[in-house]
């Protein structure tokens, strides 16, 4: 009897104990962290200038990515003369329009863009957009 | 030559999009990923928001054949020409601040699939934004009409996905850290009841004791 007794309070006072040294406290904790889209493109807008046919003109340009790293896919609109614009990326020029550039986050790049007018354009204005279809780098 | 000696004024503008639009757009998520069997459709939301732009927001999807292509002026597939079908808002006349966006996905075929989902707004500069979410699309299960020959490839593709998916990146970490709060409390909670259910035994077997040893007194003394 004596020993059910002993038993029994030794287990509440046990219990008891661990009620207070082995219970589990649940404190759940979330975070949504959102992608950053942000591109700067900087100069903007990118002007040429005044040309004369058979002479080119470099532009620097300068990409600058947000906190997150991004996918960005190049494509000119507008004018034939516009959607030959070249880039070089540190491998030769190649067409710009086109491309598909990783930016790492918070890491601009910079690059030289290139513009030649062939001998025989006519004169005038000459307009383009350039699209930067901004997505997160997967 | 004539044409080089001959002043021509070649006034070049070039209006690069996005640089001012692109800090106030934003999208989340950034990409889908959807499993689904043939025939079966599922929704996703998406929730498109700016602090500064007001006005209309065309919404079109590209799709392509290469899984691992990240280029989207190689995106020149619809989604018809998968088999796919989507549907979702083609255009907010009136967006401002927030936009939620539901995004349905089936498929006839069997395979996986890639596309993009760009949100365009208006401009009246000549300023257009153009960003988006990715479409990952995997169509299991057994289907008569798959006829999709690609699929030993993409399904190779979509793994190496898959396994990003598996590990993401910093933009969702939501899963372990409340999982594993969730095992800890689970294990502590049995060894409780364990304990009580013991407990209520021992009790229980004083009360049977004592109720017998009472019977016993009354009936012969002792």
């Amino acid at each position: 009897m004596k020993y059910l007794i002993s038993l029994a309070l030794i287990a509440m006072l046990f219990v008891m104990v661990s009620g207070f040294i082995g219970a589990d406290v649940d404190q759940s904790t979330s975070v949504t962290v959102l992608s950053d889209l942000t591109l700067l493109p900087t100069p903007n807008p990118l002007l040429f200038g005044t040309l004369y046919p058979g002479i080119n003109s470099v532009q620097s340009v300068t990409l600058t990515p947000g906190n997150s790293s991004l996918s960005v896919s190049v494509n000119i609109t507008g004018d034939p003369l516009m959607q030959s614009i070249e880039a070089d990326f540190g491998t030769g020029y190649v067409l710009y329009s086109g491309q598909n550039i990783i930016l790492m986050n918070n890491s601009p790049i910079t690059f030289n863009t290139r513009l030649s007018i062939p001998s025989g354009t006519k004169q005038g204005t000459y307009n383009g957009i350039i699209v930067y279809y901004v997505m997160e780098a997967v | 030559m004539k044409n080089q000696m001959k002043f021509i004024n070649i006034v070049v503008v070039l209006i690069i999009l996005l640089s001012l639009v692109g800090a106030s757009l934003n999208l989340n998520p950034t990409k889908i990923y959807l499993s689904l069997n043939p025939n079966e459709e599922n929704c996703q939301k998406i929730f498109l928001s700016s602090q500064n732009y007001t006005g209309t927001i065309k919404v079109r999807d590209i799709w392509t054949n290469n899984l691992s292509e990240s280029n989207l002026n190689k995106y020149t597939l619809s989604a018809n020409d998968l088999g796919v079908t989507i549907n979702y808002p083609k255009q907010f006349d009136n967006f401002k601040d927030s936009q939620e966006v539901e995004v349905c996905l089936s498929s006839i075929n069997s395979g996986n699939y890639r596309g993009a989902l760009i949100f365009t707004p208006q401009s009246n500069t000549n300023v257009i934004v153009e960003i988006g979410t990715w479409l990952f699309l995997n169509v299991s299960g057994s289907n008569p009409e798959i006829t999709n020959t690609q699929q030993t490839t993409e399904e190779t593709q979509i793994n190496t996905i898959q396994t990003d998916k598996a590990n993401p990146s910093p933009s969702s970490i939501t899963g372990n850290v409340v999982s594993e709060g969730k095992e800890t409390s689970n294990s502590g909670r049995i060894i409780f009841w364990a304990i009580v259910v013991i407990i209520a035994v021992i009790l229980l077997s004083l009360v049977i004791y004592y109720i017998k040893r009472r019977i016993r007194w009354q009936r012969y003394g002792y």
